[in-house]
């Protein structure tokens, strides 16, 4: 663990900085009295070895913790010591084993095929190795990655996270509707719903299961893959290994993890985490105007595929600028089904606008990095970046304006301030 | 003597292992007990920090979410968590002075079980096989008279075998109750269910006892080896 720590740690000023900035978003409008010994007394590197001790942890329990930026935009892809993790049920008791950086050893480990099927299948992790995989680059991104944000408008409960809900990562596997067709199961005429869960149970026996539904003829599924590798070697048991469903531009709660079960059925799954948890409003809504609890399969949809969105990767807030030119660059993706023409990059907090130079990626679903060199005087400047696609559709300069009562999908024009000397 | 050696030994052994959970103190206020003992069961209070600043109607719906997840309340405790987390992690929590002042009534063992104890070990004491060992028919109650108080004062971390399953959970720690409080509830559930029938006069405690017991600097860790040193001597 210790070799890593040079490679992927960061320097003590950088560290520093990035603590400051945590602190400066929850002090922000109250303070708790003694919020002794919180989240930061214990290290990622403790819950899950190989992590490096950098990452802003948001729930022990569960292995939640995030990537300062200053950690992220070192790769290009995104080493799995440095990666966002996300986990529905505690890391301990039963579930000890995804609180590993290492690989699940499990070749006979099986997925059912069922539901409104003629023919029930299975198949075996040791039968997918010797399937034809496909690879692809991929943003993977928490839906509520930049949660703290919408604070400004009224705070969403939950993991106040920043913008290191994010990675960009290679995942190979064999294509979901390929090996669905070479199964053959059979496919009753009712089948409108694909439902995915795995092996991660909840630690009450009333606990809620977590499983994941998506319409069948989403054409997102196209690209859908179950994967058994990611970055080149089979998949750490923390990111969902041995099988993980894949479904590029969708948020991370839809690529369910320890996939245990493909089901077909006609109607999406009743667990509260597809039908109440992990939604947004269809209509636009104001703080107050819904009920946290409210949400229904009617008036919401899941957080499935990702709006579009920048983000600001130099300089942060955390770096030292020195007047004169500058290289402001960055990140932008979006859901992969169109690509991204245009980022524009303002120094002047958006009076002014000029388009970055945009580097297409190997793969539509990756990050497209972007830059521009700019004259920066002495002085405070609001960088601020926005993205926009070949379909026209672009991030909101104020981002509040997409709150929803649960803080998903932030997509905001990026602003950072820098202090220019 | 033996005693004092193995305790020293056992702080030596958990000197620089690292923190596994996060020990999150909440503003003390009245209900704020209860949500200890309800809402460490599937995640740790961080969510509860994190979201604080949100007003009644979203902890409100909160409360529902968390009934749909499938966390277990009576009518009455869902009041008591609701006024505990609308006032002191609302939008305008009171002074922290304020706040500090308030008195545990007198409780009895049951009550103190419900609402500490059984969102993890279950009402009827058996736990949940894998994640939570069951209390009911436990023979480590009964190993050392001091051992229940010592994890409820400093929580128990580290692979246990538990009637022959294995337990790698963490329990956190319930030092927040008073030294009364404890004193109740090892004594409850050394008498619950099939316990009974193994309760004697020796195993008595008061509330002096668990007060003398807080100046021991035990943690998690050390309470994990000061078991095994007990299970140990009581299994030859
Ligand atoms: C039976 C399990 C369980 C118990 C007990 C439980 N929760 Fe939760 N809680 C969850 C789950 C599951 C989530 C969402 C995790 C996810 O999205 O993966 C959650 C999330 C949260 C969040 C973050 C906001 C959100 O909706 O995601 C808050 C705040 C929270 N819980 C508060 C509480 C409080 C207060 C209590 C005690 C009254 C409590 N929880 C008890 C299961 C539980
Ligand atoms: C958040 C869940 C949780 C709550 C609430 C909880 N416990 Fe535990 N308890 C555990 C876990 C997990 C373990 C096993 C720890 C381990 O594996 O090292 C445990 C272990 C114990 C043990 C030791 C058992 C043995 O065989 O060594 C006792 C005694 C105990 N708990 C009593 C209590 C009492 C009394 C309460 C109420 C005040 C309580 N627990 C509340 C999770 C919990």
């Amino acid at each position: 663990m210790s070799q890593n720590r040079p490679r992927f740690g960061m320097t003590r000023r950088e560290f520093g900085a990035l603590g400051a900035t945590a602190g400066a978003i929850v002090a922000l409008d109250w303070s708790l009295p003694r919020l002794a010994r919180a989240a930061g007394d214990v290290k990622a590197s403790d819950l899950i070895p190989g992590k490096v001790p950098e990452m802003i942890v948001h729930n022990a329990k569960l292995g939640v913790m995030e990537t300062p930026l200053e950690l992220l935009r070192q790769h290009r892809v995104t080493p799995k010591e440095i990666m966002f993790n996300r986990l529905h049920f505690p890391i301990s008791g039963e579930r000890s084993w995804t609180a590993s950086l290492e690989p699940v050893e499990r070749p006979d480990w099986t997925i059912t095929f069922d539901g409104l099927v003629s023919r029930i299948r299975r198949v075996t992790v040791a039968d997918l190795e010797k399937m034809g995989t496909t690879e692809v680059e991929t943003v993977v991104q928490c839906a509520g990655n930049g949660r703290a944000f919408f604070a400004a408008k009224a705070k969403c409960p939950g993991s106040q996270w920043q913008h290191g809900g994010m990675a960009n990562v290679t995942f190979e596997g064999v294509p979901l509707k390929q090996l669905i067709e070479e199964l053959n199961p059979g496919l009753g005429a009712q089948v409108r719903y694909i439902t995915v869960n795995g092996a991660d149970d909840p630690p009450t026996p009333k606990g809620a299961d977590f499983e994941k539904s998506y319409r069948i003829d989403d054409p997102a599924l196209d690209h859908a893959i179950l994967a058994i590798r990611m970055n080149g070697e089979p998949i750490p048991a923390c990111h969902g290994g041995p099988v993980r469903l894949l479904i590029p531009g969708f948020y991370g709660n839809m690529n369910v993890k320890y996939v245990t079960r493909v089901l077909f059925a006609a109607a999406q799954s009743p667990t509260v985490f597809q039908s109440r948890a992990y939604r947004v409003p269809l209509q636009p809504v104001e703080p107050g105007q819904m009920k946290i609890s409210d949400f229904t399969i009617t008036n919401s949809e899941p957080t499935y595929a990702f709006r579009i969105k920048s983000v600001i990767f130099a300089p942060l807030a955390s770096d030292s600028v020195k007047a004169g030119k500058v290289t402001i660059s960055g990140v932008a993706f979006n859901d992969g089904q169109a690509p991204i023409t245009l980022v524009e990059v303002s120094t002047d907090g958006g009076r002014s606008w000029r388009a970055a130079a945009i580097e297409k990626p190997k793969s539509p679903f990756a990050w497209y990095h972007w830059s521009l060199e700019a004259e920066l005087t002495a002085g405070t400047h609001t960088l601020v970046a926005k993205a926009t696609d070949a379909w026209g559709r672009s991030q909101p300069l104020d981002g509040t304006v997409m709150w929803n009562p649960k803080g998903y999908e932030w997509n905001g024009a990026d602003h950072v301030t820098v202090t220019v000397t | 003597m033996l005693h004092a050696l193995l305790l020293v030994s056992a702080l030596f052994l958990s000197v620089g292992i690292p923190a596994r959970a996060a020990e999150i103190e909440l503003p003390a206020g009245n209900g704020r007990d209860l949500v200890y003992g309800k809402c460490r069961t599937c995640h740790d209070l961080q969510y509860l920090v994190d979201s604080a600043g949100i007003d009644e109607a979203t902890w409100d719906g909160l409360l529902d979410d968390m009934e749909g997840y499938g966390c277990e309340f009576t009518a009455d405790q869902r009041e008591r968590l609701l006024a505990y987390l609308a006032t002191y992690l609302g939008p305008t929590p009171p002074p922290a002075e304020v706040s500090a002042a308030t008195a545990a009534a007198e409780v009895d063992g049951e009550t103190l079980f419900r609402d500490q104890c059984a969102s993890c070990h279950q009402e009827d004491g058996r736990g949940v096989e894998g994640d939570f060992p069951p209390l009911d028919g436990n023979p480590d109650l009964f190993t050392d008279r001091m051992f229940p108080v010592y994890v409820l004062l400093f929580g128990l971390e580290g692979e246990i075998d538990v009637l022959g399953k294995t337990y790698t959970g963490i329990m956190p720690s319930f030092g927040h109750l008073s030294d009364v409080e404890i004193a109740t509830l090892v004594r409850y559930i050394r008498n619950a269910w099939s316990n009974r029938a193994r309760y004697t006069p020796a195993l008595e405690l008061s509330g002096d006892d668990v007060r003398a017991a807080r100046e021991k600097p035990l943690n998690p860790t050390a309470v994990h080896v000061y078991r095994a040193q007990q299970v140990a001597t009581s299994r030859p």
